[in-house]
């Protein structure tokens, strides 16, 4: 039996909520708890890479190349020379922003574009960006949801979608994960309209929602089902539609939203769906309306990425197989990689101390992950999260499983 | 300062819609957010070996809250409003009012505490009948000493009680925990909150002590 390190008395869920007589006084006991828990581990999330996050990157410019697993660029788009230097056009011609609102001066040729070009590839008939995946999740749902509706949301749900329905003033109600039985239940239970929202492939344990029983259970229920395809969209079905496509279910889902960060390699955000969907967020969806327009070179290269994803079905193959090499060689080394089925693979840890100083060994072997631990997930259940993309160099994969299989033997993670 | 040694506690917290938790706690508190639009509540259980009324069983329905943490006060691991609590013996039951403002009901109930292989269990019985039963998985564990607040009411005033809780703790929120909830009217109050009977996190010690600091009179009731 051990005793407990000091830090560990608390963690980050600690400092959220509070009560006193002045509102900074959190700010005293977070910094007395940060003190410990900096060093013992929670600096790692300050610390920056120094070059780009390709499939080498250093953290210290001095320092050596290290593996990296950690950055999402599913297709390998965000360094393509062809991304590039559609990025440096749009660039030239816009300049660096976008200098307004898309209610006003912002909304720019290469925007519409781009939302037409998203459209066109989702099946949809209109798409609206936004500033991030975070703010597409907070503005749709606060515009669509309000007081009296019941939005139903899977339990590892993303906190952007939990933040919307925060700000919409719907009733919120939690399923348990991926638990059809539990869904029907709460639908069962459920009185006005009611709105489901699911994810496609879940971050953090790379698992992804079974999208055709969703959609049967919405229609039986009579709910508006919402997708937020942030890490499925570009890469899972035939033509990269999603996990809607993968499912067939693109007909059944009311809201397709998704990213613009992971598989193509920007920036922003997106929801696509009906004209008349589209136009009332439009209006409606504040995150959008009261913030800048996305940056043009981000915008004019995520237009070059499309038309790459859409182009190149040879990027999704490369990446599937990467994700097969990968899970074979950490699955011989004995890593335990939960119930992963996607490009997003957890490395089991479980010991919500002791990974850091498992993190500290891999970079220190040459890999770069980064530790997820509780909050983010649930209390010893701490991973790394490999990112798997098909700018990967299989080989290199191979390397670093076997180097990870070592570094967890060493710290007695696995036998 | 009142010590109470005990062989067996176990604790889970079970998600509950904030509507429904604000409508048990006095209007000074709110919820502490769990997840979004729901809070905790939880319930306790200990097995008290040797105190200031002798051995006793205690078991302890409350609402966790926000802690009240000013800054030169230590940090608590979490704070709660107990709105229900059944004690096993009289004399257990008068000192919990008494001397803490804990809402103890009036008289005493059955409570039968196991161990089977890696399940911790409390059963709670009225009379004979059952009222609920509630169960932990136990893991490894750890040392500990905690400090935690207690809100607890009378008179018109919150109360903070502070208190420490040391001993070899399992916890963990890996879903295994079970509350079953019979036909009673302590059962159907907790039914009424309590919005997914899988715990969302779950505690047990074996072997600790938990202590009493101090009663300081926290706020009038609004």
């Amino acid at each position: 039996m051990q005793s407990e390190p000091s830090w560990t008395r608390h963690d980050l869920s600690h400092f959220r909520s509070t009560t006193g007589d002045d509102l900074f006084d959190v700010h005293h006991h977070f910094e007395q708890w940060s003190r410990h828990a900096r060093p013992a581990g929670y600096g790692l999330y300050r610390q920056y890479l120094s070059t780009a996050p390709a499939q080498r990157v250093r953290t210290d410019p001095a320092g050596g190349d290290l593996f990296n697993l950690a950055s999402y660029n599913y297709l390998g788009l965000s360094l393509r020379p062809e991304v590039l230097a559609a990025a440096g056009e749009a660039l030239a011609h816009y300049g660096l922003g976008a200098a307004g609102s898309p209610h006003l001066s912002g909304l720019l040729a290469v925007h519409e574009a781009l939302a037409d070009d998203i459209a066109a590839f989702k099946g949809q008939e209109a798409a609206l960006l936004f500033p991030s995946g975070y703010s597409a999740n907070v503005g749709t749902l606060a515009a669509l949801a309000g007081p009296g509706d019941v939005v139903i949301a899977d339990i590892c749900a993303h906190a952007s979608i939990f933040d919307g329905i925060a700000l919409s003033g719907a009733s919120t109600v939690l399923f348990r994960h991926n638990d059809m039985a539990n869904l029907e239940r709460r639908l069962r239970a459920a009185t006005g309209r009611k709105l489901v929202v699911v994810e496609g492939v879940y971050s953090m344990d790379g698992d992804v929602a079974p999208l055709d029983e969703v959609a049967t259970l919405c229609q039986r229920y009579n709910a508006r089902l919402m997708v937020d395809e942030a890490h499925s969209a570009f890469v899972y079905g035939e033509h990269g539609r999603g996990l809607v496509e993968h499912y067939g279910v693109e007909e059944a889902v009311d809201i397709h939203l998704g990213t613009l960060s992971k598989s193509l390699g920007g920036m922003g955000g997106y929801v696509a769906g009906d004209h008349t969907l589209i136009d009332y967020l439009r209006a409606y969806a504040r995150s959008q309306v009261f913030s800048c327009a996305l940056s043009p070179p981000v915008v004019g290269g995520l237009r070059k990425a499309l038309e790459l994803a859409r182009s190149e079905p040879e990027l999704r193959q490369r990446l599937w197989h990467n994700v097969a090499v990968v899970r074979e060689a950490l699955l011989a080394e004995g890593v335990d990689i939960g119930g992963s089925t996607s490009q997003v693979i957890p490395i089991m840890i479980k010991d919500d101390t002791g990974i850091f100083e498992v993190a500290r060994r891999l970079e220190a072997a040459g890999v770069y992950l980064n530790p997820v631990l509780y909050p983010a997930v649930k209390r010893g259940r701490s991973r790394f999260r490999v990112s798997i993309s098909a700018a990967h160099d299989p080989a290199m994969l191979v390397e670093a499983a076997g180097i990870i299989g070592r570094v967890l033997r060493e710290s007695g993670v696995i036998r | 300062m009142s010590s109470y040694r005990f062989d067996q506690a176990l604790a889970a917290c079970f998600l509950a819609r904030n509507d429904a938790l604000r409508a048990v706690l006095p209007p000074n508190l709110r919820p502490l957010e769990a997840r979004p639009g729901h809070g905790l509540v939880v319930v306790t259980a200990f097995n008290f070996t040797d105190s200031e009324v002798g051995p006793y069983g205690e078991l302890v329905m409350a609402v966790m809250v926000p802690p009240f943490t000013p800054r030169d006060e230590s940090w608590p691991e979490s704070a709660s409003y107990p709105f229900d609590l059944v004690t096993n013996t009289l004399d257990s039951r008068d000192h919990a009012a008494g001397s803490w403002y804990l809402p103890a009901r009036p008289k005493p109930y059955g409570l039968r505490f196991s161990r089977d292989g890696e399940r911790r269990s409390v059963d709670l019985y009225d009379e004979g009948t059952p009222v609920l039963s509630l169960s932990v998985k136990h893991n490894p564990t750890w040392e500990r000493d905690r400090l935690y607040q207690v809100f607890t009411r009378s008179d018109g005033r919150l109360h903070r009680v502070a208190l420490s809780v040391e001993g070899s703790v399992s916890e963990h929120n890996e879903e295994t925990g079970r509350l079953t909830l019979y036909d009673h009217p302590i059962a159907d109050r907790l039914a009424d909150l309590v919005a997914d009977d899988e715990a969302l996190f779950e505690q047990s010690m074996d072997d600790g002590l938990e202590r009493f600091l101090g009663i300081l009179p926290h706020e009038v009731i609004a």
